[in-house]
């Protein structure tokens, strides 16, 4: 009898959480909106998502910060904000799940963390362009950005977690550790997620396969498929026209499965897949903004499901 | 009163140097609700003033300003320009002691983990620890026992140490042969690694006051700050956001090289005047011309002042669509009705007339139209008080009706009301479909449906009366009902059959609300009676049992009657003639609250 | 109103036993279908205040079936008469 009620009570929660993500759905911007984005100014721009969703980082980052670095920045808060909060009122065993997909933002840390370092930028400019939305905290970032000055004691101070096996392995080659972390992270995932975000899963780490073998055979290296994706014919990821069209699919896919009915997170994450889409849209247009690009150009770029 | 405001769809056409006279006329006039244009192959949407990025940039700004020291209220309209260094001056300021405060803050933070860290106690980072080849160095947090068990083992070491409540802060130096033993008893004690901390613990408790001191003084200056400039940012933040609404206007244009095409809705009684007023600020150099269009036009209510704040019950459901009916002024009647039906009682009635006059007077916006709608309906309640002879649940006049016992006649009168309001309903249903679709759709899909209601009556009526013409009457009208229904709305039609029944029984909650309500009333009353009439120290207790007992009565009073015949309402009246779906007028120059 | 503090017969027992049946069933049914509706009712007034008074409309909508139980359990007591 108790088992029953906890069973039912499980399944309102999951009604509550996804309700919820499904307002934050409707929250998005629309393709009306970007078109207007984008022609504006980086100032009216700022004004513009702090009049929608972004209030809270706008405020907050606006006494300090302005133009393009104010909107970078607020970009990014705003997506640790939201996720942190969602993963907060999430049902106690989607908090795993959930807490899993999100160890995503982890390895870009890491990752950034690491490019900064060989590149030599300012550890505060570094620590602006993280998104800590994962199991490690902006704390944490901060400590180690502070107390590491070179490549070898990053990755020392990362002893104590999950990655440091590889990073240890490949520290001698960026491009490799950067592969190779993702693929563990693809594999851990793969291992414990439930079958609805399987399919969902999957198609990621297609497209993502997709992106790495481009990559390598432009620079004519050796590399390795992650395991789980699909399998795809040449031309498929030789054109840069077929993977974007392959993204604006897998986005559309996303939006409708937040609005699909079911008792498990899946409206979750593909939320999470839609509003990380929204941000890199504001940032192509910005960025494009800053670099001269023709509305045209900018356009083409952009991912809007319909 | 019963439909929206009928609306026309105009274009305003011009060449592109009389944009901003026609945008500012337009603003002043708010008559217009823009129509967005999406770009396509032939023409674009226009781009913003130049303007409108220096507005955007001060309105981040002051924005940031309003949220962070929470001010309050609204702003009017002052000359931007004229302010304009005043701002500026303000704002390098604000910046100065935004990024003071930041890194006061930020030194806090520190040292609080300075202060955390227990090594703090034993050295910092600049003390000179043993660095050599031959040794290896532990820094960290263990359990207290750790240090007996190290004396006890007998390994040759060097040890600086702090004991901290039930933990030891140590920093261990031992010979690189003895370093696995050290360490394996390390683990033991729940060893934590820990980093050699910039300053000493008392330094940093030191520094941490002044730093605290700092703070408040920043705070402070912060409160000052708000004090001498509130009116000039909140005013500033209004005009900011009317410029940048006129600014922005050409993003709802459709714009080429030399021309620009705004096109939008307006009440068809302003168009002439707008036209006239147009055609002058643009000394004639524009083009207006009425657009005939399938499209829906945007709704605007126009009803009485008596039933505006009932339309707060209506946007909660949905707008109508522009040639739909709006029954707020049927909800006027018909709301307070049902409620006050269900309430029936004087003095509960009275009391809410007290709360509701009282927060009318107090609140703005939707609140205060909800705190109209609850006095209209505390008076309905208390009518129905007198009918039903009820003054908190005690019986103070001669009743015309009983509640608690004539529960026939409350019955009979609950699915009167019933009738009466879905034959209602259906009559609205019924003209809608005849304005939207002409005579022979109205009928099949609305008139069967009230055909098969009086036929079901008749045939009701017959058998209990057993009135046979009657019956049969019924019978037949029934049948001929049924089959228009199916003309009309196919099998989904009769699939619904059963709800209309539904739907005239879910009116029983009129009378079965009503009854709790009295029912919790008596009980109250009685237990209350009985425990004054044991006298002496049940005194006290029954007054709490009245005071409670009512007071949850008329929460559940005013919330269960509220929410009932809201639902009455929203499902089985509206739904019979109001699909919703319209989206509110919203003129251009209308202020939008952003806060 | 007086309550009778007579010995009832079974019967009336058993009719009495219905009625309170029919309510408290139908009671029970509404409660579980207001569960997940009043959760969504909630998240959705959590992103967007606007969503309060409809979610609070469309949680209350199985209230229904407790007025057909009281119909219901009325008429049994009818047959107590």
């Amino acid at each position: 009898m108790l088992r029953l009620l906890r069973i039912s009570s499980e399944g309102t929660g999951y009604v509550y959480t996804n309700t919820r993500v499904r307002v934050m759905k409707s929250k998005l911007l629309s393709r009306d909106d970007f078109e207007k984005l984008m022609k504006m100014s980086i100032a009216e721009i700022s004004r513009f998502l702090e009049e929608r969703e972004y209030k809270k980082e706008f405020d907050e980052l606006g006494r300090l910060l302005s133009g393009t670095n104010l909107i970078e920045y607020a970009l990014n808060r705003n997506l640790e904000d939201q996720f942190s909060s969602i993963l907060k009122f999430s049902v106690r065993n989607a908090k795993e799940e959930l807490a899993l997909y999100l160890k995503k933002f982890d390895i870009i840390s890491i990752k950034t963390v690491l490019r900064g370092n060989i590149s030599g930028i300012q550890d505060e400019i570094v620590a602006n362009e993280l998104i800590t939305a994962g199991s490690l905290s902006k704390a944490f970032f901060k400590e180690l950005l502070e107390r590491t000055g070179n490549f070898e004691e990053v990755v020392e101070y990362l002893k104590n977690t999950e990655y440091y096996p590889i990073l240890k392995k490949y520290r001698s080659d960026m491009p490799t550790l950067e592969d190779e972390l993702d693929k563990y992270y693809y594999d851990t995932l793969l291992k414990s997620v439930s079958r609805n975000l399987l399919e969902f899963i999957k198609h990621e780490i297609t497209s993502k396969n997709m992106a790495i073998e481009a990559r390598a055979k432009k620079h004519k290296v050796v590399f390795k498929k992650m395991r789980g994706g699909k399998s795809y014919s040449e031309d498929l990821y030789d054109s840069p026209e077929l993977r974007l069209k392959l993204r604006k699919d897998f986005v559309s896919r996303a939006l409708k499965l937040i609005s699909k009915f079911s008792h498990d997170i899946t409206p979750v994450i593909a939320y999470f897949v839609a509003k990380e889409n929204e941000v890199s849209n504001i940032r192509i247009i910005v960025r494009g903004k800053k670099a001269g690009l023709s509305e045209a150009d900018m356009r083409h770029q952009l991912i809007i499901g319909e | 009163m019963l439909t929206p405001e009928g609306m026309v769809k105009i274009r305003i056409l011009g060449s592109k140097s009389q944009m901003k006279k026609v945008i500012n006329e337009l603003y002043g006039l708010k008559l217009l609700h823009l129509t967005e244009f999406r770009p396509a192959e032939n023409f674009d949407i226009g781009k913003p003033f130049k303007e409108a990025d220096l507005y955007s940039k001060h309105l981040v700004k002051l924005r940031s300003m309003v949220s962070f020291l929470k001010i309050g209220g609204e702003g009017k309209k002052i000359p931007a320009k004229a302010n304009l260094k005043k701002l500026q001056k303000i704002e390098r300021v604000f910046e100065k002691m935004s990024a003071g405060l930041e890194k006061l803050n930020e030194r806090k933070a520190k040292l609080g983990q300075i202060i955390l860290n227990p090594i703090s106690r034993i050295a910092t980072e600049s003390d000179k620890i043993e660095q050599a080849k031959s040794l290896k160095t532990f820094i960290g947090v263990a359990g207290k026992g750790f240090i007996d068990e190290l004396e006890r083992s007998g390994l040759s070491y060097d040890l600086m140490k702090e004991i901290v409540g039930n933990k030891a802060a140590v920093i261990l130096t031992v010979p690189t042969k003895s370093a696995k033993s050290a360490a394996d008893m390390l683990v033991k004690y729940s060893f934590e690694e820990r980093h050699l901390p910039e300053t000493r613990y008392e330094e940093a408790i030191a520094e941490l006051e002044q730093v605290d001191k700092k703070i408040l003084q920043i705070k402070a200056e912060f409160g000052q700050f708000r004090k001498y400039n509130e009116s000039l940012i909140l005013n500033m933040e209004h005009s900011f956001t009317e410029l940048i609404e006129k600014t922005e206007a050409p993003l709802s244009f459709v714009t080429s090289k030399r021309t620009f095409a705004a096109e939008g809705w307006v009440p068809k009684d302003t168009y002439e005047a707008l036209e006239k007023r147009i055609s002058n600020a643009a000394s004639d150099k524009v083009n207006i011309e009425v657009l005939e269009t399938e499209e829906a036009p945007p709704v605007k209510l126009d009803n009485p002042k008596v039933a505006q704040p009932f339309e707060e019950l209506l946007k909660m459901y949905s707008y109508p669509k522009n040639y739909e009916f709006d029954p707020t002024i049927i909800l006027l009647f018909t709301f307070s009705l049902f409620f006050g039906f269900m309430l029936g009682d004087i003095g509960y009635g009275l009391v809410l007339l007290s709360l509701s006059a009282f927060l009318f007077f107090k609140l703005k916006g939707a609140l205060k139209s909800i705190a109209y709608i609850a006095m209209f309906s505390s008076v309905s309640a208390i009518i129905f008080g007198i009918v039903f002879g009820e003054f908190f649940g005690l019986e103070i006049i001669r009743p015309v009706i009983h509640r608690a016992e004539e529960i026939q006649t409350m019955i009979i009168v609950s699915i009167i009301f019933g009738l009466v309001h879905i034959s209602a309903g259906l009559i609205l249903g019924f003209i809608t479909k005849y304005k939207e679709h002409g005579l022979p759709h109205a009928i099949f899909e609305k008139g069967s449906w009230l055909l098969i209601e009086f036929a079901a009556a008749a045939l009701t009526l017959g058998i209990l009366m057993k009135f046979q013409a009657l019956t049969y009457s019924g019978a037949a009208l029934m049948v001929a009902g049924i089959l228009m229904l199916l003309k009309g709305e196919g099998i989904k039609g009769i699939a619904e059959l059963p709800g209309l029944l539904s739907n005239i029984l879910s009116y029983m909650r009129l009378f079965a609300i009503g009854l709790a309500s009295v029912s919790l009333a008596v009980v109250v009353n009685e237990l209350g009676v009985k425990m004054l009439e044991s006298g002496g120290i049940w005194f006290v207790p029954a007054i709490f049992v009245f005071l409670i007992g009512h007071t949850v009565n008329i929460i559940l009073g005013i919330s269960g009657p509220f929410l009932q015949s809201l639902r009455l309402h929203y499902f089985e009246f509206f739904a019979k003639f109001l699909e919703g779906g319209g989206r509110q007028y919203f003129p251009f120059g209308k202020i939008k609250k952003w806060r | 109103m007086e309550v009778d503090m007579q010995m009832a017969d079974v019967n009336t027992g058993l009719i009495a036993i219905g009625a309170g049946l029919a309510i408290g069933l139908s009671a029970l049914g509404a409660g579980i279908a207001e569960k997940d509706i009043g959760a969504a009712a909630v998240g959705a007034s959590a992103e967007k205040e606007g969503f309060f008074a409809k979610g609070l409309i469309m949680t209350v909508l199985p209230e229904t079936l407790i007025i057909f139980g009281l119909v219901v359990a009325i008429l049994i007591l009818g047959l107590a008469q």
